[in-house]
């Protein structure tokens, strides 16, 4: 018959060793059988009641030093996560595992070295972590405040984290808070343990532990990884959807407003016409539409950011302003020009217009490019159609002040 | 362990030392010589057995002898017998300061 398990919640830290020595010791007499140890609890089996000792000695035991402590009465029982071996003893004539305590201070210096090179990581990694996020933004996405509006596509992990709203950022400062903390704790416990033992202290086995009331640092730490790998699920994801079924409003100005028409896209036999959207870092509602008309031969390619920040505003009206002059078609077409537009309905406005296509000699389609900001709002839009110039800025306008009065 | 640490031994290393002088020991056999010697003063757990037994191997201080399954056997080196007489000397000269302490000279 299966001796059942029991599974009980640590009543101290992971590392305060002396109490949890003494626990494992009175769990022994309850009758359990300490089976395997991690972070947040102890697995034992149902047993005899009996008096036996458990302590624990650094590193993973080979099969010579398993073999010469069991002929001195100690059995290796299982491993405290990777740092601790955990052995019992249930002779109370055997001595003691570690009988110098200067000696055993010796023994903990692997594990003194190892939590404190585990400690600089963690805090080095996300602070490298950054440096490379800016670094990648820098080369591949024009710029820092480009790519952290654009970065869904940089596929590091932990730097992807940073592609995400307030929520990401809350909860990584959670997890970064709990996980420090947790490192700090055990490099300062196995610390201060070492020089204990190096003054001749040894460790003491009868130090109280009390029955935990909240959580532990480790659970602290277990939740917060949860919490944030949760909230990266939910926020970090990008919201694709054709215009036919997106719900109204679409953060972007639509072909059939501007053409005065009613047309459903999705339907209309053309080329994908979707709308995407996401959060970043940056900003509240990063959205980038593309549409396309194939029977009147229009399209309309839109970016609309609502920015977090009304400098962030300014910011990625200026990327996307610059974005505007800039065409790899000039060889064919000619330089665009720049449209003088003094429009007292948008806080900064930028409008090019440059040739697209060429029939019979004469200009077929012109393509608008125009960025307009006003507040945290910014627009980028490409237009080609058969609409002037100031029916495409009545469609931002109007768009604009819809999303203001809280539509979207 | 840091060298400086073998320059002065503890107490238990300096009697795994002079359990090995009589003759080559496994661990267990140590550990019931110096129960045995001191009778009963100092005991060696296996824990602090063994990180002596590992720390003089690399000293070379000791060397394995033989291997049965999990059991070895170790015999002290010349480099060993060098640092107990050094000890031992170490150790008189503490004993005959305090004696001359007490009488006074």
């Amino acid at each position: 018959m299966r001796k059942k398990k029991i599974r009980r919640r640590l009543p101290c830290g992971l590392h305060e060793l002396g109490a949890l020595g003494h626990w494992l010791d009175d769990c022994a007499i309850e009758g359990l059988r300490l089976e395997r140890l991690n972070g947040l609890w102890a697995v034992f089996r149902k047993d005899m009641p009996q008096r036996s000792r458990c302590r624990f000695y650094p590193g993973r035991p080979d099969e010579t030093q398993k073999g010469l402590f069991l002929e001195m009465g100690w059995h290796y029982v299982t491993m405290l996560q990777t740092d601790l071996a955990v052995f019992r003893c249930d002779d109370p004539a055997a001595p003691e595992l570690c009988t110098d305590p200067v000696i055993e201070a010796e023994t903990y210096r692997h594990c003194d070295k190892k939590f404190l090179q585990s400690l600089i990581c963690m805090i080095a990694e996300p602070i490298l972590s950054i440096l490379l996020y800016v670094a990648i933004n820098r080369m591949f996405y024009g710029g820092i405040m480009n790519g952290a509006l654009r970065n869904d596509h940089i596929r590091l992990s932990l730097v992807h984290l940073f592609a995400g709203g307030f929520e990401v950022v809350a909860a990584l400062l959670l997890f970064f808070a709990a996980t420090w903390s947790g490192a700090v704790c055990r490099f300062r416990s196995i610390h201060a343990l070492r020089r204990r033992l190096a003054r001749g202290e040894p460790i003491d086995y009868a130090a109280p532990y009390a029955k935990r009331r909240g959580l532990s640092l480790r659970e602290w730490e277990g939740l917060a990884t949860v919490l944030l790998f949760a909230v990266l699920v939910w926020i970090n994801c990008i919201d694709k959807q054709p215009f036919a079924q997106a719900a109204a409003p679409v953060p972007a100005p639509l072909l059939a407003d501007l053409e005065g028409r009613e047309i459903q896209y999705a339907t209309s036999g053309s080329l994908a016409s979707r709308v995407e959207r996401k959060t970043t870092i940056l900003a509240e509602l990063f959205c980038e539409g593309w549409q396309y008309d194939a029977e009147l031969t229009v399209f309309l390619d839109s970016i609309y950011i609502r920015a977090r920040f009304p400098q962030t505003a300014g910011a990625a009206f200026g990327v996307l302003a610059e974005g505007c002059a800039s065409g790899t078609d000039t060889a064919l077409f000619g330089e665009a020009e720049t449209v003088p537009a003094a429009d007292g309905r948008f806080d900064s406005l930028t409008c090019v217009s440059r040739r697209r296509g060429w029939e019979d000699g004469t200009e077929s389609e012109r393509l608008w490019t125009v960025a307009a900001r006003r507040g945290r709002q910014v627009v980028s839009v490409r237009y080609s159609g058969p609409q002037p110039l100031s029916r495409l800025l009545d469609e931002l306008d109007a768009m604009m002040q819809r999303f203001e009065e809280g539509e979207l | 362990m840091s060298k400086k640490a073998l320059e002065i031994l503890t107490e238990s290393m300096f009697y795994v030392l002079i359990s090995l002088l009589s003759g080559e020991k496994c661990g267990t056999e140590i550990s019931a010589f110096v129960a045995e010697r001191t009778a009963g003063r100092v005991t060696l757990g296996p824990g602090t057995l063994y990180t002596i037994l590992s720390k003089f191997e690399d000293e070379k201080l000791i060397r394995e002898t033989m291997v049965e399954g999990r059991r070895r056997t170790y015999a002290i080196t010349a480099r060993g017998r060098d640092m107990y007489r050094a000890e031992l000397e170490r150790l008189r000269a503490c004993i005959r300061d305090a004696e001359a302490a007490e009488r006074g000279d």
